[in-house]
């Protein structure tokens, strides 16, 4: 059996430490970011990108029964849920006004990638000291999500054009959707070894 | 020093054992897990953990319900208020008992 530390942390996070469920959310912003990038404008279908978000859609039930099938459920606490729903709630207001802010000014600066990493941060599991192996990675790839947002500072504004990217937001989303997959591969992997497979035998 | 063995002796035996302080730690920090969940965070047999269980339930900590979602049994536990009460009293319990150590053993 794991310490009761390490036992009370998976049972609050259970449900968010299964990686794989955000796997295809991470493949759906890459796939759609990457086509917007290629695609010739004025784009005038779209049936592709509604291809991928329901693609993705069902890689994510079929994922999400998965996980129940095979781990079981815990239902969070009625306070942490509501808490979770009001902080997704002021994501997706920070997400506009960052997407509004991206396309109206011209700055070295991409907000919707720096609203990605500080989401990194602060979502539950949240990035505390001491860290453990979940948030060493979510730190880590923040900081890739921050540099990438900022970029234009230190390799010059057209940067991104220099290796075929159209638009600065689509480069940072590409290599957010990237990072996602990248985290939900290896936050399953971190959950399926935190679990106990010894049985106790106290009795 | 008989403080101390006071003390021992009157910690909470129904939750003392780590399966079972395990499961209840689980069940306080959640609205209400499922069996599954459970044996998979405690490492704990089916046997084992539904004998932990019954005691648990005997002693009126914690109460669970079965259902049948997709025609396949499915056993919801929660943590009852009582329940709560005696964990917070134990984990109490237990840090004034290590604090009475360390005062015996100051270094």
């Amino acid at each position: 059996m794991k310490s009761i530390t390490q036992t009370k942390f998976l049972s609050i996070n259970y449900s968010t430490l299964h990686g794989l469920k955000i796997v295809p959310i991470g493949l759906s912003l890459l796939l759609i970011s990457y086509w917007a990038n290629i695609s010739h404008y004025p784009i005038d279908n779209i049936s592709l990108p509604i291809v991928f978000a329901l693609g993705s859609l069902l890689l994510f039930i079929t994922i999400d029964q998965y996980y129940k099938h095979t781990f079981g459920e815990i239902k969070p606490t009625f306070a942490s849920r509501r808490t979770q729903r009001i902080e997704q709630f002021i994501l997706g207001a920070l997400a506009l006004v960052a997407f509004w802010a991206d396309v109206t000014f011209n700055l070295p600066v991409n907000f919707v990638g720096l609203l990605f990493a500080s989401s990194f941060l602060f979502e539950k599991p949240r990035v505390t000291l001491p860290l453990n192996k979940f948030s060493t990675i979510k730190l880590v790839l923040s900081i890739c999500i921050i540099l990438a947002s900022i970029s234009p500072l230190y390799l010059g504004a057209n940067w991104w054009n220099t290796i075929g990217v159209r638009a600065p937001i689509l480069g940072v989303t590409m290599l957010v959707g990237m990072l996602i997959v990248i985290q939900g591969t290896i936050w399953h992997f971190f959950f399926v070894t935190s679990l106990p497979t010894a049985e106790v035998k106290d009795e | 020093m008989s403080n101390i063995f006071e003390e021992i002796a009157g910690l909470d035996k129904l939750i003392h054992g780590p399966a079972r302080l395990a499961i209840m730690t689980i069940l306080s920090t959640s609205q209400s897990a499922d069996f599954l969940a459970l044996q998979r965070l405690t490492g704990l047999t089916s046997g084992n953990l539904s004998s932990h269980l019954s005691k648990l339930a005997e002693g009126e900590l914690i109460i669970y319900e079965k259902q049948f979602v997709d025609k396949k049994p499915k056993t919801q536990i929660n943590i009852t208020k009582k329940g709560q009460q005696v964990l917070e009293k134990h984990w109490l319990q237990l840090e004034n008992f290590r604090a009475n150590i360390q005062k015996l053993n100051p270094e």
